[in-house]
């Protein structure tokens, strides 16, 4: 396919020369800021999850299914058009993309459109998305660790969609807390697009500043007036989980979510000058926690239980009672809010 | 080389050059904080294409850099106080190419 973009050719010394200037950069800088290294930036991170099974979250939405193919089937370039850079992406066979998700829109450029009326190339161009964004309230960013750390740097490789240590220690609550203040979001990755942009808009990030105005006198006395304990480390790691689900139209204003976050930032302000734990580490019940604020169904009684069973963990406590069994035993279980279960 | 590229490789050279010195304080905005107006400036070897408010009495002063980031926000900001001009591929292709050394450059 030929059009009137022209290939941004990349080198190794490029490269290297882009996460050295992006290492100099503020933590968090606009697109408005600096443009066409926001959008080189974005488009070197969509480019290098796109076709990963384990980090592309778009692939599907754009009716792409990455286990018909042995390997990556996406073709992608950086291209230049004008004053703009942006991604150019294809799948070599597909002759139609299907996405799944009105806002796609806002997404893709209008010459990814062939004369035949088909959408079967992806021309996206990050400062136009981030000018569309912005008319809905919301401003796009790049966090520069995030960037660093996923796909510039040549020596890590880490997928933040998965759970890692090196948030935990970065406190990346920290950030989130000032990306949905500021009604902001990354678009460095697949995840920004699927989970974040699509049906984003400032008045779903505005439901959760009651939230951060509660969590910011307790951040402000365990991460600011004294040094950041393992122990608030963890439950600022859950409470950053809580916050990025927060920011997604998914889970705007999600109860279950509010729940578990305030009954974090409770734990984290009463644990303040407790013995801290011995090394950071996460206990089972995180995730079980996590899967369970994900879960609709969940009632806010199991989330207070998964809760403190966090927290006991957490304190290297022991938290195993198989309800069902007590049960089948003729016996009446209910769970108190404490967390404490009455047999 | 042609004198097309060669002007195009001198300009980038004096922009290599100025972009070490410390920009000078001017009364107004610089750096990443820099108007849209200001890429109405003469940048590289593309001469004053448009009023650039504020900034005309100071655009020798600035950097070609500082001018692309101004001439690229005017993406942004289509009515930031002068009218956009008529398409201008060279300029922005020249703004690229500023882009792409100062990355080989680090």
């Amino acid at each position: 396919m030929s059009g009137p973009w022209k290939k941004f050719e990349l080198s190794e010394e490029l490269l290297a020369g882009l996460e050295k200037k992006t290492a100099r950069k503020e933590e968090i800088f606009s697109f408005r800021s600096d443009p066409l290294l926001a959008a080189l930036i974005s488009c070197l991170g969509l480019q290098f999850e796109l076709g990963k099974p384990d980090q592309d979250r778009i692939s599907f939405l754009l009716g792409v299914d990455l286990s018909k193919y042995e390997g990556n089937p996406w073709r992608t370039e950086i291209v230049t058009l004008g004053d703009q850079i942006g991604l150019r992406a294809w799948v070599p066979g597909l002759k139609e993309f299907r996405p799944m998700h009105e806002d796609f829109r806002f997404l893709f450029h209008p010459l990814s459109i062939s004369q035949e009326g088909n959408l079967d190339q992806l021309l996206l161009f990050p400062n136009l998305v981030a000018e569309a964004y912005r008319a809905k309230g919301i401003e796009l960013v790049v966090v520069r660790d995030w960037a660093l750390s996923a796909f510039l740097s040549r020596e890590k490789n880490l997928n933040y969609q998965k759970t890692n240590k090196q948030e935990i220690e970065e406190n990346i609550a920290l950030t989130q807390v000032r990306l949905m203040r500021n009604r902001q979001l990354a678009l460095t990755g697949t995840h920004d697009i699927a989970d974040h942009l699509l049906g984003g808009h400032a008045a779903g990030l505005e439901l959760s500043h009651p939230l951060l105005d509660e969590l910011a006198p307790v951040y402000n006395k365990a991460f600011t007036d004294t040094k950041a304990t393992r122990r608030s480390l963890v439950l600022s790691y859950l409470i950053a989980v809580v916050l990025d689900d927060l920011a997604q139209p998914q889970w705007y204003a999600s109860e279950a979510h509010l729940r578990v976050a305030r009954r974090a930032c409770r734990h984290l302000q009463a644990s303040l000058g407790a013995e801290d734990i011995a090394q950071i580490f996460l206990p089972q019940a995180f995730h079980e926690l996590v899967t369970a604020f994900r879960n609709r169904s969940s009632t806010s009684m199991e989330l207070d239980a998964l809760s403190a069973k966090f927290e006991l963990e957490l304190q290297g406590g022991v938290f195993k009672v198989n309800c069902s069994t007590i049960r089948q035993a003729g016996y009446e279980v209910s769970l108190q809010p404490s967390g404490f279960i009455r047999v | 080389m042609s004198t097309k590229t060669l002007t195009t490789a001198l300009s980038l050279a004096t922009f290599l050059a100025s972009a070490t010195s410390f920009a000078e304080a001017l009364p107004v905005p610089r750096g990443s904080e820099i108007k849209a107006r200001a890429g109405g400036c003469k940048i590289g070897p593309f001469e004053q294409s448009m009023k650039a408010g504020e900034y005309n009495q100071y655009c020798t002063q600035l950097t070609d850099a500082e001018k692309c980031l101004a001439l690229v926000k005017q993406s942004f900001n289509p009515n930031d106080g002068v009218a956009r001009p008529a398409y201008e591929q060279e300029k922005a292709a020249y703004c690229i190419d500023l882009l792409r050394a100062e990355l080989l450059r680090q």
